[in-house]
């Protein structure tokens, strides 16, 4: 774990990125994680009417729900925006943005964290799948949800159950 | 008002049309956002906005899309909600997810939903009432639990 970028100071509060695609995966992002005691949250996502509004925000230009140039262009995003804030964990409630985000956190050695979309607890997401080699941590919103994953998978709650 | 809401992502013809033809037949107004769905002809409806809460603090009753932020926003304001989940087969989503959804919020919140169309009736929504609890039992085990993991 390469640690020189990361805040050494344990007074500081640690800072958290956020990365998922706008609508329900922000959503459950920002309904899990904003908020939270001795955090700092920075959001990585895509530019919309939405997150144009938002403070304290990175965003990227869409280009194509499911496209490799989409997650290509998140990636590139996320290796700039990782070296400026220095967070010292990634995460993703997916789905492109996440992809790009957790690859370029890989890259740059940040420890990350996958959550599982609450939508789901008997099948799995394509990002979870793809993720779940990946991460750190690998959380699901479900209980039921852990037969579906191996031994990593941890289940800690989640946003209704 | 009965309120209608499909989110924007792909359309929903099939709630739509059928929301706009029982307006007919409804003795209160039916107002809905449609995204990228056909019409409404005979009632009220609008693309997007910016904020749904003026809709939702009016409404009698909310009939949305199974979409996780928008049932959890409108749980916490307790309003009567039927659910109706997008289907793969109808080409409403890229999977059935949402039914998934529905049903994990039907058990635990007790939220109605409904996956044949035609079983949203005039009686029913003349008549649903039904106000389900918000549990926050889970979320704030979660981050209880995330702030052990991201603090240690």
């Amino acid at each position: 774990m390469d640690e020189s970028h990361e805040i050494k100071d344990p007074a500081s509060p640690v800072t958290l990125l956020l990365a998922a695609t706008t609508g329900g995966h922000l959503t459950e992002g920002l309904g899990l994680f904003e908020g939270l005691g001795d955090t700092r949250l920075v959001v990585f996502s895509e530019q919309t009417t939405r997150t144009e509004g938002m403070g304290n925000v990175y965003t990227y230009g869409r280009t194509g729900r499911g496209t490799a140039k989409t997650i290509f262009c998140a990636f590139c995003k996320a290796l700039f925006v990782i070296r400026k804030e220095k967070p010292r964990w990634v995460v993703t409630t997916g789905a492109e943005c996440g992809l790009g985000a957790i690859l370029a956190a890989k890259v740059l050695r940040r420890r990350t964290i996958f959550v599982e979309t609450a939508c789901r607890y008997r099948s799995r997401s394509k990002t979870a799948r793809i993720l779940y080699p990946l991460v750190d941590v690998f959380l699901v919103q479900h209980a039921e949800s852990l037969k579906l994953f191996g031994k990593k998978a941890r289940y800690i709650g989640g946003l209704f159950g | 008002m009965i309120f209608v809401a499909v989110g924007h992502a792909q359309p929903f013809d099939r709630l739509v049309g059928h929301m706009d033809r029982l307006s007919l037949k409804l003795d209160e107004p039916v107002v809905q956002q449609v995204g990228r769905s056909a019409g409404p002809v005979h009632c009220e409806g609008f693309d997007y906005a910016a904020s749904l809460g003026p809709y939702y603090d009016q409404a009698r009753l909310v009939v949305v899309h199974a979409g996780v932020g928008i049932t959890l926003e409108l749980l916490k304001m307790n309003k009567p909600i039927i659910l109706v989940p997008r289907q793969q087969k109808f080409g409403e989503h890229f999977d059935d997810h949402q039914i998934e959804t529905a049903e994990k919020f039907n058990a635990t919140c007790g939220l109605e939903y409904i996956l044949d169309i035609e079983d949203l009736t005039i009686d029913m929504l003349k008549n649903y009432s039904y106000i389900a609890a918000y549990k926050e039992d889970s979320l704030r085990m979660f981050r209880e639990n995330i702030g052990l993991i991201l603090h240690a």
